[in-house]
């Protein structure tokens, strides 16, 4: 190697863990390839419709409603998500019980499980004449076919996310931090708000992030259970549906603009927040 | 604040960690609890700390049983082998936790609590540092951090579990001196768990010895090496050879041979005898005693180290050798016993 290197060996610095020039070669590739490609077309053809065209599109009232629907609904499925995923993790994690296995292995079945099943199966027990339906019908209370019945759906998909992201940092949680705590006088509860959650809360965001993510992008088991009235219950996924229905394919791509640019926004954001917590709560 | 430990039994599932210990460690007194890897010398001082519930036994601070009481309760200062500091905090609020976990009526105020911590890192040697993460400090600097936090809720008495076991030898010396001293000062009741004899020796005032969940023997330094209570404890606090030997009319016989010592209250039969390398010293030239052959040569700190084959019994004896005495590999030698010690086999 010449003294006098072109300025892009700066890159290229001698390690003992070799392959960074294909590893991050193939990363660009692929990155490129299969997310920032399709993602580019999407942009390009909402973009012939013009900014004042995307605007006037995103502030149809429908579409409005059907996006504040599905962000919504998102955000409050995510927050779910995150602490009840953090107490099923904690309680995977941390006791022994018959029946752990199993209940660890129902964890992942909303990745397994095909969308629309979910949907089905949800729509059967929360309509008004469901299992569960039929409980809370003479309370006052519909689930199935109004956003409630969205919020549920999207809890559902989101769930694993939450749980699976948290449960190995629990896992490698140090016995003697709790006894350390409980030597200096703390309660249990003190030991948990303090000691226990604070280096947590990164995979809590992390899993939020995720569930949140996801319940964006959810069609196949929101449809089912949603009723999908427009104003009400419809969401922006299933808006663009309809909208390439009836051959309104500019339309249907400024919609999937606006979401992609808020859910850029959004995970931005919850990126920028865990980093900062990570420097603050991190110190591994 | 003194300790009493009476009776303590703790089983795991059957397998027995402690099978009855008793320990009287007086007010302001710095005592080791020593032994080999699972011979419950960890398992009691958690029990004496409340981590660990005893199966049967009491534990007594002061004169008052303690066996009820929960770990916040109990008021000890307890400091753990790899620091459990609290990663995400600061040193300042790593040694504050205790203080500011208080109950709203017992909590100092604000610039009390703020004194009081740099008061214990000054103490600690380690002002200046307090806005620091643990993970941006040494393993030395950790323990230290960890021991001011136990200290900063006034504990009645300090339990160590291996306090510098995960340290290396230099800064182990240097922050048991450290510690000795921080003790003289502050006068707590001082009990550390190791399984180093140098490190327990060197620093306690008194040396408890644990095997197999029994306690062998409590006493000083002087005691524990010069009057071992038992086989194991001789063996373990020192390099010991074991030779065994037969007891005939008030002499030892080695493998037939009469050696030339005096043992007191020799019963007749089998036993055991044993010696440190520093207790056997070589004759100028008389082989007509003990003797042996040289095996191997090893270089020692103070010294030379040699293996010697006995001719009698053909058993293996190690011998210091001063540096001036010519020897080598091979070479016939004599050896002469000072001191030894008999026991029953």
């Amino acid at each position: 190697m010449t003294a006098a290197a072109p300025p892009l060996r700066r890159l290229r610095r001698p390690s003992a863990i070799p392959g960074f020039g294909i590893a991050f070669g193939y990363t660009l590739a692929y990155l490129g390839l299969i997310v920032l490609l399709p993602l580019a077309a999407l942009v390009l053809k909402a973009s012939s419709i013009g900014l004042s065209g995307l605007w006037a599109a995103a502030m149809e009232p429908r579409v409005l409603a059907a996006l504040r629907t599905s962000f919504g609904l998102s955000l409050a499925a995510g927050i779910v998500d995150a602490v009840f995923g953090l107490i099923v993790a904690w309680v995977l994690v941390r006791y022994r019980f018959p029946g752990r296995k199993l209940i660890d292995a129902a964890v992942d079945l909303p990745f397994a499980l095909p969308t629309a099943v979910a949907g089905i199966a949800l729509a059967a027990l929360y309509a008004p004449n469901g299992w569960i339906g039929r409980l809370v019908e003479p309370l006052g209370l519909r689930i199935a076919f109004t956003p409630l019945g969205i919020f549920i759906a999207l809890v559902f998909v989101g769930l694993p996310f939450a749980v699976r992201t948290v449960e190995p940092l629990i896992a490698e949680i140090d016995r003697e931090l709790e006894e350390a705590s409980a030597t200096l006088g703390a309660t249990r509860g003190q030991t948990l708000r303090r000691v226990l959650l604070p280096p947590l809360l990164p995979a809590v965001l992390t899993g939020f992030a995720l569930a949140f993510a996801r319940a964006v992008g959810e069609y196949g088991s929101v449809i089912f259970v949603a009723g999908n009235m427009p104003y009400v219950s419809e969401i922006a996924p299933l808006l663009i549906v309809i909208k390439l229905e009836e051959f309104n394919y500019a339309g249907a791509t400024a919609i999937a603009t606006i979401m992609l640019g808020m859910s850029f926004a959004a995970l931005l954001a919850i990126n920028l927040i865990q980093a900062w917590s990570r420097r603050r709560f991190g110190h591994v | 604040m003194d300790i009493r430990v009476a009776g303590i039994v703790k089983d795991y599932d059957g397998t027995a960690a402690l099978r009855g210990v008793s320990l009287d460690i007086r007010t302001g007194e710095l005592v080791a609890l020593l032994g080999p890897s699972g011979s419950g010398k960890t398992t009691l001082l958690r029990v004496i700390a409340g981590l660990e519930i005893p199966s049967e036994g009491h534990v007594l601070f002061g004169g008052e049983d303690a066996t009820g009481l929960s770990v916040q309760q109990r008021r000890v200062g307890f400091v753990f082998q790899h620091y459990a500091l609290f990663r995400h905090m600061s040193v300042f609020d790593n040694v504050a936790y205790g203080l500011n976990v208080r109950r709203r009526a017992e909590r100092p105020a604000r610039d009390a609590i703020r004194r009081r911590v740099l008061d214990l890192l000054d103490l600690v040697q380690l002002s200046g540092l307090e806005n620091r993460y643990p993970a941006q400090l040494s393993g030395g600097q950790r323990q230290r951090v960890a021991l001011a936090r136990a200290l900063a809720v006034e504990p009645r008495v300090l339990l160590l579990d291996e306090p510098f076991g995960a340290l290396d030898a230099k800064v182990r010396r240097e922050l048991r001196r450290w510690l000795r001293d921080i003790h003289d000062r502050t006068g707590h009741t001082t009990v550390f768990v190791t399984h180093d004899q140098d490190e327990a020796l060197e620093l306690a005032d008194r040396v408890a010895i644990l095997n197999d969940g029994r306690l062998e023997q409590i006493g000083t330094a002087d005691e524990v090496y010069d009057h071992p209570a038992s086989p194991f404890v001789m063996s373990f606090v020192g390099d010991t050879a074991r030779l065994p030997v037969e007891v005939r009319e008030g002499r030892v016989l080695l493998g037939g041979t009469a050696l030339d010592i005096e043992v007191a209250a020799a019963d007749a039969g089998g036993g055991a005898l044993y010696l440190r390398p520093t207790d056997v010293v070589l004759t100028n030239g008389d082989c007509s005693g003990l003797a042996g052959r040289v095996t191997s040569l090893r270089r020692t700190a103070n010294g030379r180290r040699a293996e010697v084959r006995l001719d009698a019994g053909g058993n293996v004896l190690e011998v210091e050798v001063p540096t001036q005495r010519p020897l080598q590999v091979g070479d016939r030698i004599g050896l002469h016993i000072l001191k030894a010690r008999l026991f029953p086999a």
